[in-house]
């Protein structure tokens, strides 16, 4: 595959389900941001910027509720560490001699756990010097069908009938229940998952604007602790 | 724009600059983090819990629209979806379907 190759089949495996399942993800994200008083301006912002859906949805949900800048900004700074890992497992695939290196950092800034998944899938039938084109091509991709399903959605929260604007609202919990819990594995992570399931709406009931640090935090470091020997 | 807007504005972007800080450590670290260190495992455990607490609450104590629903119309809604992921052979887009639409038509048929 030439890169021009590449990046259309990167292309190609994005348009489908894919963008079919952050559209509607995305579309959801536009509409709750309008309900709850958020400008398309910001919604539109938040997508391109933060591209990250469980740190947008944190930033209009604590908005919403009145938490302080700094509070809302070290939620969505610490939701999005999980690009940590996904960066650094795949950074070393994407590696070709005489790449320059911004070129890492922009698919640092396009990455999600969407394009993490497609690509690691993709990597081992892929030249090395395919890989970049295509990854670029796929996330580029999704990140556009992301921005324009949140004008879409913001643009039709007004106009969607009640039932099925309560539908895409309620997709977004239920896709990151579905992705969160497909592919469990070890103890580390099912633990973190359930203890912050726990903690998270515990917190909330006394402390509202810190409810997902302070939840995160506790959940997480007991099951980091519960797990600490365990390297599984 | 008005006041408030130029510090939600602020909000966004340092929102996206602090998202980033993750995605440019993970791009300058890949070739020197040890992924079985304890630091790291604890920073998983914290990301994992922080967006299932959130999802959690999003559920259990909504706030805006979903907050007309019942408890047992969002949880049968959870079900229905995980259910038909799981028959669907793990196809997360008509499980998401299934589930989202369960929420509205428990409400059409009066249920919960």
């Amino acid at each position: 595959m030439t890169p021009r190759e590449a990046w259309r089949a990167g292309f190609r495996e994005a348009i489908g389900a894919p963008s079919w399942l952050l559209g509607i993800g995305f579309i959801g994200f536009g509409s709750l941001a309008q309900s709850l008083g958020f400008s398309l301006l910001h919604a539109a912002l938040s997508t391109v910027t933060i591209w990250a859906l469980p740190g947008q949805l944190l930033l209009v949900e604590m908005h919403t509720v009145g938490a302080p800048f700094v509070a809302i900004l070290l939620a969505v700074t610490f939701s999005s560490s999980r690009f940590l890992p996904l960066a650094v497992t795949l950074m070393p695939h994407l590696r070709v001699p005489g790449v320059p290196a911004w070129r890492y950092y922009a698919a640092g800034q396009v990455l999600a756990m969407t394009s993490w998944a497609v690509a690691m899938r993709r990597f081992p039938t892929q030249e090395r010097p395919e890989r970049l084109p295509f990854f670029l091509g796929f996330a580029l991709t999704m990140w556009i069908v992301a921005l324009l399903c949140t004008i879409a959605g913001y643009a039709l929260a007004g106009s969607l009938p009640g039932p099925v604007r309560l539908a895409f609202i309620f997709a977004n919990p239920l896709y990151f229940v579905l992705i969160l819990t497909a592919d469990l594995r070890g103890r580390m992570v099912p633990l973190a998952l359930a203890l912050g399931a726990v903690a998270g709406p515990l917190v909330h009931l006394v402390l509202p604007a810190w409810s997902v640090i302070f939840g995160g935090l506790a959940g997480g470091t007991a099951a980091f602790f519960l797990t600490r020997d365990r390297h599984d | 724009m008005t006041d408030n807007a130029w510090v939600l504005t602020a909000l966004v972007l340092a929102c996206a600059a602090g998202s980033y800080v993750w995605r440019g450590l993970g791009v300058w670290v890949a070739d020197r983090i040890d992924v079985e260190s304890n630091w790291f495992r604890w920073i998983t455990c914290v990301a994992f819990a922080m967006i299932a607490g959130l999802m959690a609450r999003v559920i259990l104590l909504p706030v805006g629209e979903l907050a007309h629903t019942s408890l047992a119309q969002r949880l049968a809604g959870v079900a229905v979806a995980v259910l038909v992921f799981r028959i669907a052979r793990r196809n997360l887009g008509v499980g998401v379907l299934a589930g989202a639409a369960t929420l509205p038509v428990l409400g059409f048929l009066g249920w919960g």
